[in-house]
């Protein structure tokens, strides 16, 4: 391809840094730890991610699996900046829409409506963006008058529901999608799948975690697997169902 | 030093006027800061009024104690007492909400991308918000009860100094209390030794002169004895005790800026 990736992941390590049980994060156990001479906390290093390396070039639809604990969540938090990596580079050239909780700081005090501009404004949406999109996010989310209730009203269901609306109704070029859609009925999977192949076919970069390999030979162009902190296959999606089923086997 | 000066410069107006301005985030930081006002004071009609009884019972309660019981007069004696508690009342809700205002937001922070300082911002603004709604009661009460000069226009500048102050402090407890959760309950008592070495009850001309050094390396002292004299005797401060207030206000918010900037890496793992 002759295109810039549009995102970029450059020998990419990330480790955590946990500390030992016997250093409770309170000032009270610091000052009782540094008079018996114990400055140093005991703390144990996390590998999550080694060396990682993949492109996404603009349009495509790249499906990401893996076993639990594999490090999928905290590369997409690495991509969106939350976290820094530890060593390596991580270029992201266009405006991307962060989609790794639905309904990311919902006030369930707030009614639905309100929600809807708090939840875009911190996925970094405009104003004028949600207000140009407001009617389809309203129409998709079907809730009809409940979105003057108070979210506390809500059912999960509809919360999920309207979080998605909000985050799929406005134009961001990237998409990282994490396993949003295990949640929610099969009708609504069936339809948020089909919303993000509709956006994927207008042009959208999206990136989608998940464990069903049914949906990855569905829908995806790409497959990325990742095993024992590394990225072990990047290829065909029927391919790499194949090869997260032998990983996870 | 110039080179050194520079960088400094560099750096704070960089990250001031992106970050902590939030000028690119100021849509955010707007949606933030009225949702947090439409929930502190939705569930109840009388939700302001609530928050201004508070430090109105308090300085009731103090006049009683200091006024008819000991029988110690100052001129002005109820307003006194009220001049100093209201913004009192502001700068230890803000430090405990401020210092709070990274760890309670934990899952919001841990799932989008969002600058870290604007929460400290908004618990300093939204307390701001209560702030100015005591503010015309102060007002009206030296207009009355005192002779008002052009001095009295100098308590926004105060307002403004214990603004820039707070935000500091808020910034800087914000990222202790990440690493030591027991900090919560230390400022509860540290607050209330601070209520009373803090010329609230007291002008600071009465404190003895052994003890006067106390003043000049509390933060605040100086921008509580503003207020003093600006609303209830109507005179200018000293200037150097003006220089000392403006003094204090800048540093604060400078040392909490740079810890923000250079020691907030790694922090949402932490939190």
């Amino acid at each position: 391809m002759n295109t810039k990736p549009i995102i970029q992941v450059e020998n990419v390590s990330k480790k955590f840094t946990y500390t030992a049980e016997r250093m409770p994060n309170s000032l009270k156990s610091y000052v009782i730890n540094a008079l018996h001479g114990r400055f140093a906390s005991k703390s144990r290093e996390i590998h999550v991610l080694n060396n990682i390396n993949f492109e996404i070039y603009p349009g495509e639809f790249v499906g990401i699996m893996g076993r639990n604990g594999v490090g999928k969540s905290t590369l997409f938090k690495l991509i969106c900046g939350i976290y820094t990596p530890t060593s390596g580079k991580i270029e992201v050239r266009a405006p991307l829409a962060p989609l790794l909780e639905l309904g990311a700081g919902f006030l369930f005090d707030l009614s639905g409506y309100e929600n809807i501009f708090l939840n875009a404004a911190i996925l970094g949406y405009s104003r004028q963006a949600t207000l140009n999109t407001l009617d389809q996010i309203l129409e998709f989310s079907e809730l009809g008058d409940m979105i003057y209730m108070p979210l506390k009203n809500y059912s999960s269901g509809m919360i999920v529901r309207l979080g998605f609306s909000i985050a799929t109704h406005i134009d961001v070029p990237i998409l990282l999608v994490d396993e949003i859609l295990a949640v929610g009925d099969a009708g609504f999977q069936k339809k948020c799948l089909d919303k993000i192949q509709s956006l994927h076919k207008a042009g959208r970069t999206i990136v989608l975690i998940t464990h069903n390999p049914e949906a990855v030979k569905q829908h995806c162009d790409r497959c990325i697997v990742f095993s024992n902190q590394n990225k072990v296959f990047d290829g065909k999606p029927t391919d790499g169902a194949n090869a997260y089923l032998e990983s996870v086997c | 030093m110039e080179v050194f000066i520079n960088s400094l410069k560099m750096n704070l107006f960089s990250g001031f006027t992106w970050d902590v301005f939030c000028f690119k985030k100021k849509y955010l930081l707007y949606n933030l800061l009225t949702s947090n006002l439409k929930v502190r004071y939705r569930q109840s009609v009388l939700g302001l009024f609530w928050t201004l009884l508070k430090p109105l019972c308090m300085a009731g309660f103090y006049y009683f104690v200091f006024n008819k019981i000991m029988k110690v007069t100052l001129p002005n004696h109820l307003m006194f007492l009220l001049v100093g508690i209201f913004p009192w009342t502001f700068f230890s809700q803000t430090l405990m909400e401020g210092m709070e205002s990274l760890t309670s937001h934990w899952g919001l922070l841990s799932k989008a991308p969002i600058p870290l300082q604007i929460f400290p911002l908004v618990s300093t603004l939204a307390n701001m918000v209560t702030f100015f709604a005591a503010l015309p009661i102060l007002l009206g009460m030296s207009l009355v009860f005192t002779q008002p000069t052009f001095v009295l226009l100098l308590v926004f500048i105060y307002c403004f100094l214990l603004f820039l102050l707070c935000y500091g402090l808020a910034l800087i407890l914000s990222v202790l209390h990440v690493h030591f959760r027991d900090l919560k309950q230390m400022m509860a008592l540290i607050l209330q030794v601070w209520f009373f070495i803090t010329p609230i009850m007291y002008e600071p001309s009465t404190m003895p002169k052994a003890y006067q050094w106390i003043l000049y390396l509390n933060p605040i002292a100086f921008i509580f004895s503003g207020f003093q004299s600006v609303l209830v005797k109507g005179i200018p401060p000293q200037f150097l005790h003006f220089l000392i207030a403006v003094g204090w206000a800048n540093g604060l918010l400078v040392l909490g800026i740079l810890l923000h900037k250079y020691y907030t890496k790694n922090l949402v793992e932490k939190l």
